[in-house]
């Protein structure tokens, strides 16, 4: 695990190295810098993605015919962070307090909660920014309660419609293959 | 299956067979007989509209209308589950670590891909305008994952609604049959009465 994590995080470096894709994009509005939530420690990151703007664009070119609600989706990204990692074993209160932090902090920047699902087990949080009509930016903080959390900031200027329905066909092709493997799995 | 007198043995049977009716399934003797029974029993009567507008608010959810390329890479996938061992589900907690886990496979292949672009070095004619096509399909699988992620949290929620939803109607029902319970036995009411915390269930969501 330690060696595949290193590989990626050597992938992200290597991307962002790439001459002309690396972009300054800290000051977008929409951009939330989930690693400075201090959220996990060394060794605990298993996913770490950093896709700047420059290459959003030669993603959705690339897309346009296959998929173009995908490519509509990425034309407009300038970034897309992703942290997932395991903090099994760690003071789980506070993970939590950070992950509320971090929204609290974000509501106190203008930001709005679409979802929020929470309890003793599990945090779930969708936080959006929106303004001109646009979608600036899209956060998502999940603490399963077990061992993993995920942490996920998209920024851009982004078209709700588009990503809805992007996120919507997901979420109903996900829960068509949760239909199907419970299907299967029944005796 | 229903007798002509109703008791709390017929209306547990008509509670069962609630779900069977609205789908419209069962012999025509049992529909007539579960009719006959509603018609005389207000508490099922009750329960069965309650469960008509459960029924209506779950298909007011969103549904699925994919897209032929979609529903082909599920039927591929279809295959691809049935030629495996069935997988024990527990939970979406499991369900989006073993995505994460599987995503993190596809993106340990496509790192592999690049190390191998990056030692080949100038071997791979590039510029800096122009990423490599192993570099595209990497990071299509990254933003494809991040909004994985999001519809995952979306998923989520409507799951917890969903459960809210049936379990407001257990407790609906639960709390019913107390209440035809005291009816029928008036000592049963003194105890209920008694007791300082009923039956409560929790919605779990907020």
């Amino acid at each position: 695990m330690r060696a595949t994590t290193v590989l990626l995080l050597a992938s992200g470096m290597l991307l962002s190295a790439v001459p002309g894709l690396a972009q300054s994009v800290e000051s977008l509005p929409g951009y939330f810098a989930i690693e400075d939530l201090g959220v996990f420690a060394d060794g605990e990151l298993e996913v770490d993605i950093d896709l700047r703007g420059a290459m959003a664009k030669i993603v959705a070119a690339a897309a346009a015919n296959e998929d173009p609600q995908f490519s509509a989706a990425m034309e407009k990204i300038q970034r897309i962070r992703v942290q997932v990692g395991s903090v099994a074993g760690r003071d789980a209160s506070g993970v939590r307090a950070a992950i509320d932090g971090a929204v609290k902090e974000l509501e106190g920047s203008g930001w709005y909660r679409t979802v929020t699902v929470r309890d003793e087990e599990e945090a779930v949080y969708v936080l959006a920014l929106e303004s001109g009509g646009l979608l600036r930016g899209l956060s998502v903080l999940v603490d399963d309660g077990e061992e993993e959390v995920v942490l996920v900031n998209i920024a851009g200027d982004m078209d709700p419609e588009v990503i809805g329905s992007l996120i919507s066909n997901i979420d109903q092709l996900e829960g068509l293959r949760e239909g199907i493997e419970e299907g299967l799995a029944q005796p | 299956m229903v007798r002509r007198s109703p008791d709390a043995s017929d209306c547990a049977l008509v509670c069962e067979a609630i779900d069977a009716h609205l789908s419209g399934l069962g012999p025509a003797d049992q529909r007539a007989a579960f009719e006959a029974h509603i018609a005389r029993c207000p508490a099922c009567r009750d329960e069965l509209e309650l469960a008509a507008v459960i029924r209506c608010e779950l298909s007011a959810l969103p549904r699925l209308d994919a897209p032929p390329r979609v529903i082909e890479a599920v039927r591929r996938r279809v295959q691809g589950i049935a030629a495996e061992p069935p997988a024990v589900l527990t939970g979406h907690s499991t369900d989006r670590r073993r995505r994460a886990r599987v995503a993190l496979a596809a993106a340990a292949a496509a790192a592999f891909a690049v190390a191998a672009v990056v030692i080949l070095g100038g071997r791979f004619p590039r510029t800096s305008h122009h990423a490599s096509a192993v570099e595209i399909a990497h990071a299509t699988a990254e933003a494809r994952f991040a909004f994985s992620l999001v519809a995952d949290a979306t998923a989520t929620a409507n799951h917890e609604l969903r459960q809210g939803v049936l379990r407001q109607r257990v407790v609906a029902t639960a709390l019913r049959g107390i209440s035809r319970a005291i009816v029928a036995h008036p000592r049963s009411s003194s105890v209920q009465r008694s007791h300082p915390t009923p039956i409560i269930a929790h919605g779990g969501s907020s």
